[in-house]
């Protein structure tokens, strides 16, 4: 009963926010542009942008005598400037030694995003999304047999408004995103998931404030470093027998170069606690700009 | 039933937003421009020259140049030029010493996405 009154639930705010974004009218903007700021795609969460893209990520780690690779691959859709839609999946390969390798796809993951706003002159931006994780849609070996509804509120802010005196900070920026993980199946617990990140982007600093002479492939990159979280914020007793009692956490230097295409990144993941992992692991990602790669076709929202 | 539903409908989103062809949705940034940003420059330049990473639209795009006043002291709004769509240009009235700022505006010739920004440059 309650999976059902959950499921109308979303379909009903499902349909809201598709109409909400047919009727509100919207500035120009597709990847996470605001002002004279460009905001990456960050790799380890989402970045506060309604954009048409595909993002291919890859990474590894260690942790508790496991090795985890993770290719995980993501295809965003706008229906109007200021609405989006998303499906995701990850296909993942965990080796332990003394048990026999699991693989396969985890569950599809669809998502519906909304540009809530965006701020020219302080370069600020904000996006709601709400995604899905479908059960059984995956493998057996991998995915879980219930779905998971995930809330999430995505924002970046950069520092071009700074005084001119403080010009070699307008570069920096911040990006953060918060979500849930709500399971429909009460035997799991509810996870609250946090990303941060702090960047300085060349580009920005060679359009607006000084030309210092980097050229390819210098001047498209943008170092980053971010920060994620991850926390069971159910009762004491679910945290510990579903095996998610401590807090986990990854620190995320790294480096992201962004073309007019595409941006491709690389950062190592040091873990932040030892609950988290005894190795770096190290992650990837290709983003495709569907809106500059194919502008009139899968680059396009259905409604301006 | 409800998940089947669910996922259908999703599905029928996603296939409608694939096949779907619009409008694009591309932004022009300048890749180097003459003065180049922040620079300091020993003579006082002509014109300003910004040439941009995508074809620009003629009549929106503009560019112009104000004195730390505030006073604009290009001549006009500037232009794509004719030859070069990646490029806009405006002439400058004589400049005395002092900081300059550029304020360009620039649509995209595919789409009409507009962006715009402004970067310094001085003259001693």
């Amino acid at each position: 009963m309650r999976s059902f009154l959950c499921d109308k639930l979303t379909f009903r705010v499902g349909v809201m926010l598709i109409w909400a974004g047919f009727i509100v009218p919207a500035p120009a903007f597709a990847h996470a542009v605001a002002g004279m700021r460009v905001f990456p795609a960050t790799l380890s969460f989402d970045d506060p942008g309604v954009a048409n893209e595909f993002a291919v990520n890859d990474g590894q780690l260690k942790a508790g005598g496991a090795t985890t690779n993770t290719l995980s691959l993501a295809y965003s859709k706008t229906v109007t400037r200021r609405f989006g839609l998303s499906v995701a999946s990850d296909y993942s390969r965990v080796r332990q030694s003394g048990a026999a390798d699991r693989h396969g796809w985890d569950n599809l993951s669809v998502g519906a995003a909304y540009q809530l706003f965006v701020n020219g002159p302080h370069e600020a931006i904000g996006m709601l999304g709400v995604s899905d994780s479908l059960a059984n849609t995956g493998s057996a070996d991998i995915a879980g047999d219930h779905s998971t509804v995930s809330p999430e509120f995505a924002f970046g802010k950069g520092m071009g408004d700074l005084p001119w005196s403080l010009r070699y900070l307008h570069p920096v920026a911040v990006t953060g995103a918060v979500s849930e993980d709500i399971p429909r199946d009460s035997a799991q617990p509810r996870m609250l998931n946090g990303g941060l990140s702090l960047q300085y982007s060349i580009p920005y600093l060679q359009r607006f404030v000084k030309d210092v002479g980097l050229g390819a492939p210098f001047n498209k990159m943008t170092p980053i470093v971010e920060y994620t979280v991850a926390k069971c914020v159910d009762s004491d007793a679910l945290c510990r027998s579903s095996g998610n009692r401590a807090t986990t956490g990854f620190l995320n230097p790294g480096v992201i170069w962004a073309g007019k295409y595409f941006q491709a990144g690389i950062e190592a993941q040091i873990p932040a606690n030892s609950a988290s992992g005894d190795h770096v692991g190290v992650l990837a990602g290709v983003d495709v700009y569907l809106d500059d790669v194919l502008p009139h076709s899968l680059g396009a929202p259905l409604f301006r | 039933m409800c998940d089947t539903t669910r996922t259908s409908g999703y599905v029928l989103c996603l296939l409608a937003a694939l096949l779907f062809p619009c409008l694009a949705a591309a932004h022009a940034f300048p890749e180097r421009s003459v003065p180049r940003v922040g620079s300091a420059l020993t003579a006082a330049p002509k014109a300003v020259r910004i040439w941009f990473d995508d074809a620009l639209k003629a009549g929106p795009s503009r560019v112009t140049v104000m004195d730390s006043t505030g006073k604009t002291v290009s001549k006009g709004h500037g232009h794509v030029t004719g030859n070069n769509p990646h490029l806009l240009k405006v002439a400058l009235e004589s400049l005395s010493p002092g900081r300059y700022w550029v304020h360009w505006t620039a649509v995209a010739r595919d789409d009409g996405d507009k962006t715009h920004g402004k970067f310094p440059f001085t003259v001693k």
